[in-house]
């Protein structure tokens, strides 16, 4: 027992960038949960934009524009050119664009149905609303050209009567939004997944603990000292587990400080984040002892973090990707990581033994993976 | 490298995942597929741990026997590949390997016609007992030829080990032999020589002390000296003839033992063979047939592709002949190089001559020589 705090301490005083780094990347999640509750909040509670080509440029088009700005809410992106609108409607920068034609006063006033042009995407929902609006307006508007009888004076007279007529418009919520819910789970939410990125990040140099004490011949040495090579392998992982909750308990501890509500208590994040951080410390000591150097190590760590984060859900839902990739998802740690918290934030009572279960076979396999290959080594040595 | 244990680990971690996941056909709920998959192979995974620790059979039994419990209780018609596997790894460690094969055919065919599987189970069973016995066959084989290669590199090992021995030993030998031959000459120096000198000194100086009184006597003293003497230079004369090596000797040795060094060196074999009296060779010509015969031997290792390579040395009676000829067999006429331009210029210094023949069983140079 005594050597193994000895090695862990000694692993610590030699990689103390590691530890800072492990201190820093903790910072640097809980400065993501902030910001990026702030940016899903600041998305989500966004005026709705809209590209407007103006040929017309009368006071009826700006009473147009004025409709859709005051009264609705809507942003306008005012612009002649119609290949630079369409542009941003195929980034969806806009949700859809309205072309006020040439002559459209003109022709209104003169008793004719002038229409105002609308090109949208895939935007269904406000484009439908914005439709509604737009035949509310020209309803109105070509009721008055009727009643003027296509004479432009007595079109105008009526005209700058309804502009000083003031309709209500009432405007319900389709549903109420806690905005700071709405900050805090997004936060977490799109901060969760980065936790997975940067814990392999510090997987690597646990990795390169015992592969630099291999490859230097220390692992050798130690075993004419009374200090034993199983001794020297919990040593390195201790390390390993100790570097990782760092990062958890700042991330964990921001949450709770800062009481941020994330839909369930903090203690089951603390308890997935610590399984997965342990998965994550066995893993990297397989790595280390199958493999022969450096590179080799970092490829396979960095690999793999990269492409079963993707496949597990870490930076985004796989809900619309093929079955069978939802499928092959489910062989990965990282999946169940993730579901977990999926399932939570739906329903914070949910079942998530499961996935508990799962994630603890996984941290069980690896670690015993690592045994048996420790074992293999230190029998052919 | 893979062993026995690895083997049957990673067929079972195979056929745990194609039982769940292909013969359940997605029938199974996901969560539960994948805890099973998990499982099985945690305890596969601990199985080989155990085993590689304490190296006891009963490790291997007492998983064997709780996962085939597992199979039983999961349902047999999903995990029916993974229990075959998990019988023939139990009666592996636990049969006679000579009933191997007759016990593993009479129970998987009771299994077979006891729980019958569907055909997609049976399949898969089947491509899996074949697989892992054909590996288990090579996994054997490998092994019996990895002891073997193991005892020859051992027995290498102590052959070279004696062969070092034995170099030192001759190097040893050779140094005590020539300190011997020292002290065995110095020994005769002192004993008959040096002897001699010293009477011869002492009666000199007794005949200069009495010169002049008893010149008769001093007379008959430098006389008898001076017999000493002469027995001396007789004495030393002697010596140096028996103690000198013969002639003939010191060259057929030195002849010998290129080409011995020659053998070992470059795995040729080499032959000797003279007649007639060698000690008619003088030294010149020893001289021309030393240099002679290592240029012809560097000529074979690069340009002849022989095994095989003779020195024949005969003595007639007026004439000297030495042959030096290979088995090489190269195409195309021999062009005359800087190599055997030497090898023609030295046997003409040693007033002899030289010729050359290239035919279908080799090349030879062959010099004549007058003595």
């Amino acid at each position: 027992m005594k050597n193994i705090w000895l090695l862990t301490k000694t692993n610590v005083k030699r990689n103390i960038t590691a530890v800072l780094i492990s201190i820093v990347s903790g910072l640097l999640l809980c400065f993501m949960l902030y910001a990026m509750g702030y940016l899903v909040a600041d998305i989500t509670l966004s005026k709705i934009r809209v590209g407007v080509i103006d040929q017309d440029q009368s006071t009826l088009s700006e009473d147009f524009k004025h409709y859709l700005t005051k009264d609705l809410d809507y942003e306008l992106i005012e612009n002649n050119s119609y290949e630079q609108l369409s542009t941003q409607l195929i980034d969806k920068d806009i949700s859809v664009i309205i072309e006020i034609p040439k002559d459209f006063y003109k022709g209104i006033s003169e008793g004719q149905k002038k229409e105002i042009l609308m090109t949208s995407l895939d935007d269904f929902e406000n484009v439908a609303f914005l439709e509604a609006y737009l035949n509310s307006f020209l309803g109105n508007i070509w009721m008055l050209a009727d009643s003027a009888g296509g004479d432009v004076e007595v079109f105008n007279k009526m005209l700058s009567d309804y502009r000083l007529e003031t309709i209500e418009i009432n405007k319900a919520a389709a549903y109420t939004i806690d905005i700071n819910t709405m900050k805090d789970r997004g936060g977490f939410e799109n901060s969760i997944g980065f936790y997975m990125m940067f814990i392999f990040g510090l997987g690597v140099f646990i990795s390169f603990i015992v592969l630099d004490d291999r490859i230097s011949g220390v692992f050798n040495r130690i075993k004419i000292t009374p200090v034993k090579p199983v001794h020297y392998i919990i040593g390195s992982g201790l390390f390993g587990v100790f570097i990782c909750l760092i990062e958890v308990v700042i991330y964990c501890g921001y949450i709770l400080l800062k009481d941020i509500h994330i839909g369930f208590p903090v203690s089951l994040l603390f308890l997935m984040m610590s399984l997965y951080s342990l998965f994550t410390v066995c893993f990297c000591l397989v790595i280390a002892l199958s493999l022969k150097s450096k590179n080799a190590a970092i490829s396979v760590i960095i690999g793999f973090s990269t492409v079963a984060n993707i496949l597990g859900g870490a930076y985004f839902t796989l809900d619309l990707a093929p079955v069978s990739l939802q499928n092959l998802a489910r062989i990965l740690p990282q999946f169940w990581f993730m579901d977990t918290f999926r399932i939570l934030l739906a329903d914070p009572v949910a079942n998530i033994y499961p996935n508990i279960i799962i994630l603890s076979l996984f941290t069980i396999l690896a670690f015993l993976l690592g045994a048996v290959l420790f074992s293999q080594n230190n029998r052919s040595s | 490298m893979i062993d026995k244990p690895i083997l049957y680990y990673l067929t079972k971690i195979i056929t745990v995942i194609t039982s769940i996941l292909i013969i359940s056909k997605a029938n199974v709920d996901m969560v539960f597929s994948v805890i099973s998959t998990l499982s099985f192979a945690c305890v596969f995974t601990l199985e080989v741990w155990l085993y590689r620790l304490f190296s006891n059979k009963m490790v291997v039994v007492i998983t064997s026997l709780v996962s085939m419990s597992a199979c039983f209780f999961l349902g047999l018609d999903i995990l029916f590949p993974l229990f075959i596997v998990l019988l023939i790894h139990l009666l592996d460690v636990t049969i006679d390997p000579g009933m191997f094969y007759q016990i593993i055919g009479v129970s998987l065919l009771l299994l077979f016609f006891i729980f019958t599987p569907d055909n997609l189970a049976f399949a898969i069973s089947m491509i899996i007992i074949i697989l892992l016995l054909f590996s288990r066959i090579i996994l054997t084989k490998l092994s019996i030829y990895k002891t073997l290669n193991e005892n020859q590199n051992e027995t290498i090992s102590e052959l070279n080990k004696k062969l070092t021995d034995l170099k030192s030993l001759i190097k040893t030998l050779k140094y005590t032999t020539s300190i011997e031959e020292r002290n065995r000459i110095a020994a005769r120096i002192h004993d008959q020589i040096g002897h001699g000198i010293s009477g011869s000194i002492i009666m000199l100086e007794a005949a200069l002390l009495i010169m002049k009184d008893n010149q008769e006597k001093a007379t008959d003293n430098i006389k008898r000296a001076i017999t000493n003497l002469r027995d001396g230079v007789d004495e030393i004369r002697s010596a140096l003839k028996e103690e000198r090596a013969d002639r003939y000797l010191l060259g057929i040795n030195d002849i010998t033992a290129i080409l011995e060094e020659y053998k070992v060196s470059y795995n040729k074999t080499t032959f000797l063979h003279t007649t007639g009296d060698l000690d008619f060779i003088t030294m010149d010509i020893w001289a021309c047939i030393h240099d002679n015969l290592k240029e012809c031997l560097t000529n074979v290792l690069k340009h002849s592709n022989a095994s095989e390579f003779y020195l024949n040395i005969d003595v007639f009676k007026k004439i000297i002949k030495v042959e030096y000829k290979d088995n090489g067999k190269s195409s195309g006429d021999f062009v005359k190089g800087l190599g055997l331009e030497a090898i023609e210029e030295r046997t003409v210094q040693a007033k002899g001559r030289c010729f050359f023949t290239k035919g279908e069983n080799g090349f030879s140079v062959t010099n004549i020589f007058n003595y």
